[in-house]
């Protein structure tokens, strides 16, 4: 089994106007691929900083950080951004689907980035959006689509580019409890069929009940 | 994809949109309508020196710093060879419309009745190929040209500015408008011929009444100095007043036939002139006719000191008003690119700001900075682009109601009023220019808002609301 991330003494502080919070105070973490691994913790425990960290779109102030087996840290900033197109999906609390385009033209996104041919990208996207069973729904916008299903054109998103990883900042947090539980499971589904990791970020106790494993993050240190 | 993107993104915020559009269509109108207006002034002026002086003149050598009013000491001798050498030039031919001499003295006219006089400058020309002169209308300007007063008259016959014709006191013969001098303003002497009139021209004038005691009311007499430094008067026929615009030349303006003026100057020897000049078909054509022409002097006619002048250098009003426009015209555009500059980064500022998220989450899934930039960019640009088209059709419609609205005024040298026009149909490159200008500012002006967005942290951005 190959690791998904590997962490070494990374240490991640914020300055919040003039006081430093120090969000992860030397994590020593790894995280097992084609798994679905569950962060949890309180509030402010900085768990949403880890799942920043893992997912590339921020960086440690020291220590090491390998995603995918990529040492990240030295990645300048274009080639980050060519490293999360190919290798990560995210979904997030919030959709965060682009309002202009329609669900086809979302989940689209990501394969236009890696310039996957026209047709593979048709032929991808039909395939995603029928996987989260939104294949009718694809000239829909966001703003015609409910929570449930626009969470799910995330996931589309999230996985059409078959990344290694996807990672999920409190997906359901913005949900009802039964569409919760319903993304929860879509998610645990694919991760099964695309032996994809997934770490996903959350409090909900149905999401840790749903994973193969958890870790438990309190004051910036992996209990 | 990004263009869609972009569309899809200013229709989003309609009004906003809507309003920077508002503000590119305007300055498209107002820079496009005023360049037409200008244009149309530039084409107006070039049109009515080309129809007097031609596009080029062959002239004797320093004639033109040196030498006017002095044709005894500048005259092209052998005026007529130059002349059928540049008419037989298989180069220049093609180009020619009107090869014609004038003939340009100084004098002092004077009214032997009235006992007044003063000095004028004078212009003896071809009429009938003046009058071909006069029919150049390379930009389709509005109007015919009338004829010479002088077209058909008596080898002796003379016109001269309204102006020269009140000092002249030629008033009542001539129909000259505004020229009733109360009494008790003429000037002291002006009925005492002896005091006024040189002595030389006084006594010549009194000569030739002695031959010709019935003389018509409307003859004046011009002395000048013949190329032998005599002096000499030649009798002429005022048959008309034409106001010349500019007082100051409408004050000492004789215009008469080429052959009476080269009589005065030249008597009996072989008459020349001071300048030959030469229309082309088109204004364009001037640097090629100029080469020949320098080529010509250096080789056919290098026996000549001859030399060569344009119609911008031989009237330096022309250029000035160019300028003046061309300055006011800067001033405008430099405004209106300013305007559109800050009113389409403001839009693409508020763009980029509301769309802060957007912009994290495009980030996180792997965009590119740049990506990020070419997004805003393709908006600013859609929006100039947009807003250039619609303001060149938006032009388009109000030149045409301007130029069928029968308004009129009377530009600067000129003594008619003329139809007021705008020249913005048939003159691509113009609305090419400001639309490829004004794209070109909304891009650059939506590049820093684009840049800021580019540049925001991803974590921060996804945490934007």
């Amino acid at each position: 089994m190959h690791c998904a991330a590997l962490l070494r003494g990374v240490i991640k502080t914020y300055r919040v106007e003039s006081v430093e919070v120090h969000a992860l105070r030397g994590v020593e973490l790894e995280i097992p691929g084609q798994r679905f691994t569950a962060i949890a913790g309180p509030s402010g425990s900085g768990k949403t900083t880890l799942l920043n960290l893992i997912g590339c779109i921020d960086r440690p102030d020291s220590g090491e950080l390998i995603v995918e087996g990529t040492p990240v840290g030295r990645l300048s900033d274009d080639a980050l951004s060519d490293f999360r197109a190919r290798h990560l999906g995210f979904v997030f609390q919030n959709f965060n689907l682009l309002p202009v385009l329609t669900a086809y033209e979302n989940v689209e996104y990501p394969l236009r980035l890696t310039n996957k041919p026209a047709a593979q990208r048709r032929e991808r996207v039909r395939a995603v959006l029928d996987a989260v069973g939104l294949g009718s729904h694809a000239r829909h916008r966001p703003g015609q689509l409910s929570g449930g299903q626009q969470q799910r054109v995330a996931i589309a998103r999230a996985l059409a580019a078959e990344p290694r990883m996807i990672l999920a900042d409190e997906p359901t947090a913005n949900l009802d409890s039964n569409t919760g539980a319903s993304i929860i499971e879509l998610l645990r589904q694919l991760q099964r069929e695309h032996a994809v990791s997934i770490v996903i970020c959350s409090h909900d106790p149905k999401v840790i009940a749903a994973a193969d494993n958890t870790i438990y993050i309190r004051d910036g240190h992996v209990q | 994809m990004i263009f869609a993107l972009a569309v899809r993104n200013l229709e989003r915020n309609r009004r906003r949109s809507l309003t920077t559009l508002a503000a590119i269509v305007v300055g498209t109108v107002a820079i496009l309508l005023f360049g037409g207006y200008t244009r149309n002034i530039s084409y107006g002026l070039q049109v009515g020196f080309v129809r007097s002086s031609g596009h080029l003149q062959i002239q004797h050598r320093n004639y033109f710093l040196y030498g006017t009013g002095n044709p005894a000491a500048y005259g092209i001798a052998d005026y007529q060879h130059v002349m059928a050498v540049v008419r037989n030039d298989p180069v220049l031919a093609p180009m020619l419309t009107v090869v014609t001499p004038t003939l340009e003295l100084g004098g002092i006219a004077g009214n032997f009745d009235a006992g007044v006089s003063r000095t004028v400058i004078a212009t003896g020309s071809n009429v009938d190929e003046q009058n071909e002169l006069r029919k150049w209308n390379d930009y389709g300007l509005e109007g015919t040209p009338q004829p010479l007063a002088l077209t058909g008259t008596a080898p002796d016959a003379a016109v001269i500015g309204e102006g020269l014709a009140r000092v002249l006191q030629l008033c009542g013969p001539l129909h000259v408008r505004r020229c009733e001098l109360p009494d008790g303003d003429r000037p002291q002497g002006s009925h005492l011929a002896s005091n006024t009139l040189p002595a030389g021209l006084a006594d010549l004038s009194s000569a030739e009444a002695r031959v010709n005691p019935r003389r018509p009311e409307n003859r004046v007499e011009l002395l000048a100095a013949t190329a032998q430094g005599a002096p000499n008067v030649a009798s002429l026929s005022v048959i008309k007043a034409v106001n010349q615009a500019v007082k100051e030349f409408d004050d000492i303006y004789v215009g008469l036939h080429l052959a009476q003026a080269q009589r005065l100057i030249y008597g009996a020897a072989a008459p020349q002139v001071t300048a030959i000049v030469i229309q082309l078909h088109h204004t364009a054509q001037i640097p090629a006719a100029r080469a020949r022409l320098e080529h010509l002097l250096g080789t056919t006619l290098k026996d000549q000191p001859l030399e060569i002048h344009d119609y911008e250098t031989l009237n330096p009003y022309y250029g000035q008003t160019i300028g003046f426009f061309a300055a006011i015209f800067g001033f405008i555009s430099i405004l209106i690119g300013v305007i559109v500059l800050f009113t389409v980064s403001n839009t693409m500022s508020m763009a980029v700001m509301e769309r802060t998220p957007e912009i994290g989450t495009l980030r996180a899934i792997g965009l590119r900075r740049s990506g990020i930039r070419k997004i805003f960019m393709a908006e600013g640009m859609l929006l100039g682009l947009t807003g250039s088209i619609l303001g060149i059709v938006a032009a388009l419609i109000l030149a045409f109601a301007i130029n069928h609205g029968g308004l009129t005024w009377t530009p600067p040298g000129r003594i008619d009023p003329v139809s007021l026009t705008v020249r913005v149909w048939g003159e691509p490159r113009p609305m090419l220019a400001v639309a490829v200008a004004l794209t070109l500012v909304a891009i650059v002006s939506s590049w820093i808002p684009s840049r800021r967005g580019a540049r925001v942290n991803i974590v921060a951005a996804l945490r934007h609301s």
